[in-house]
């Protein structure tokens, strides 16, 4: 069993903290040694990654998935985007998705705290929906504290294994979009033009309405794209 | 008006172009369809065995002077208990039910009928602080190991009690594979009619009682000295924090 794939489960159970290492190190055999006291284990390498596995697949049947949503204006410059968030809010809490997922909004909050969201033990491996309005930086989602770019994305896909869409409801983010389906993204969503918030309200609005109403996607004002 | 970028929030609208002004949709190639997971739409049925907790500091009124530190102490082993769950109890449903302040025999034992939709595997916590009720023949032996059982009124130091809280655990536990945890946080004991066999001596279910060691008073509305140690309490919250749901049993008898 290849050490990485090791190192990768235990994280996603909460037993490691960091990326992995291409070594054995001893951050990885604390957390293998945890692992196996709990399951009340040997420590037989092939044991541990049997159950590992069990592990990682009952946490995803048993654990709702998350429903995360960020929305960033600081300096409101984006009247629009009050009425989209309520608008979203509305439609899930009106909704079976709203009980059976863990919805999560983050409105003008620091890069930070979102980050430490994904990250954390209880969030691990649970987003399957990331959705972003609000300002950009060449497409890339702008915080008061950076942005979130290929580097930081993939820090996060170390904690989550489970992502099925991203949504960049923000000007020119196709690019990104493309880039984010292609490291472990199932779907993802952006806009190469520049729009304004009210298209971009009335887009994330329909979106949501059209999840919550579980039909396709397709039957969206979209253009498919295989990556 | 740009959603993302300040500078272009001048531009005149109509620069947009209609038509391709569109969103696109980027499919993994391992992605067979624009079909959204149904996992979002399934209630999930979580697979953890339950921890139904009762936390009773029932008051009486001829001890209602001292009764505080009863309802202090349940309501702190339940924050307690609250704390381990999410630690090393997270594999449980931690389901709590607090209840002080008046609080009748029959209160109690319909709560109790809560057990009988537990399952196999699941656990049961019953705590609780307050006044002990034995009998003249149980007094000779609470030393040999008797139990007491709980005083939920004044009223059952003359009413004789029939059943006890044994007997109506059994209906709903028997057979069931239930684990069932007493703790009988006693002040002080007191006389009374009771028809009821004692606590121990149980058979067919996961049952363990652990009870504070306190002698049988005579007067016991005048010995508010018991209500003052709260040492059972004490001790046993202090190995609950050091070593969580971990405690073994011969710890807590050693008390």
């Amino acid at each position: 069993m290849q050490r990485t794939w090791m190192q990768h489960n235990l994280r996603l159970c909460g037993y490691l903290n960091k990326p992995e290492v291409p070594q054995w190190d001893d951050d990885a055999e604390n957390a293998f040694q945890k692992f196996s006291e709990d399951l009340k284990l040997s420590t037989n390498m092939a044991d541990i990654a049997t159950a590992l596995e069990a592990k990682v697949q009952l946490n995803n049947q048993e654990q709702k998935p998350v429903l995360l949503f960020v929305f960033s204006d600081p300096e409101r410059k984006l009247p629009a985007i009050a009425r989209e968030i309520q608008t979203i809010k509305t439609v899930l809490r009106n909704s079976i998705i709203d009980s059976y997922n863990e919805i999560k909004i983050f409105q003008n909050k620091p890069l930070r705290e979102v980050s430490d969201f994904t990250k954390k033990t209880s969030s691990r491996n649970r987003i399957q929906l990331f959705y972003y309005s609000g300002l950009d930086t060449k497409g890339y989602p702008k915080f008061t504290d950076g942005e979130i770019n290929l580097e930081i994305w993939s820090e996060w896909l170390s904690f989550q294994d489970n992502m099925e869409l991203v949504v960049l409801n923000t000007c020119k983010s196709s690019y990104v979009a493309s880039q984010f389906a292609q490291v472990g993204i199932g779907m993802s969503i952006g806009n190469d033009q520049l729009i304004s918030d009210e298209e971009s309200a009335a887009f994330g609005s329909l979106l949501i309405e059209t999840i919550v109403k579980k039909e396709k996607l397709s039957g969206l004002p979209l253009q498919n794209k295989n990556i | 008006m740009s959603l993302g970028s300040e500078e272009v929030f001048n531009e005149p609208e109509e620069e947009f172009n209609e038509s391709s002004k569109s969103f696109h949709i980027f499919k993994a190639n391992w992605k067979a369809d624009n079909i959204l997971p149904d996992g979002w739409y399934t209630e999930r049925t979580s697979n953890k065995s339950d921890f139904l907790a009762f936390f009773w500091a029932p008051a009486l009124e001829a001890y209602s002077g001292y009764t505080g530190r009863c309802t202090a102490n349940a309501s702190n082993l339940k924050e307690l208990v609250s704390t381990l769950n999410n630690h090393n109890l997270k594999t449980y449903d931690f389901i709590p039910l607090v209840s002080t302040g008046p609080f009748t025999r029959r209160a109690a034992i319909e709560q109790l009928d809560q057990l009988s939709g537990l399952k196999n595997g699941d656990c049961c916590l019953i705590f609780y602080s307050g006044v002990g009720i034995v009998n003249e023949r149980s007094k000779q032996q609470v030393e040999d190991g008797f139990i007491a059982e709980p005083l939920f009124s004044e009223d059952e130091l003359s009413d004789p009690v029939t059943r006890s809280l044994r007997d109506e655990l059994r209906e709903v536990t028997i057979d069931k594979g239930i684990h069932v945890f007493i703790i009988l946080d006693f002040h002080l004991l007191v006389t009374g009619e009771m028809l009821i066999p004692p606590f121990a001596n149980s058979s067919g279910t996961s049952l363990v009682v652990l009870e504070s060691a306190v002698p049988v008073a005579k007067d016991l509305a005048n010995s508010p000295s018991f209500f003052e140690d709260n040492f059972f309490y004490e001790e046993l919250a202090e190995i609950i924090q050091s070593t969580g749901a971990k405690t073994r049993y011969s710890n807590l008898a050693s008390l």
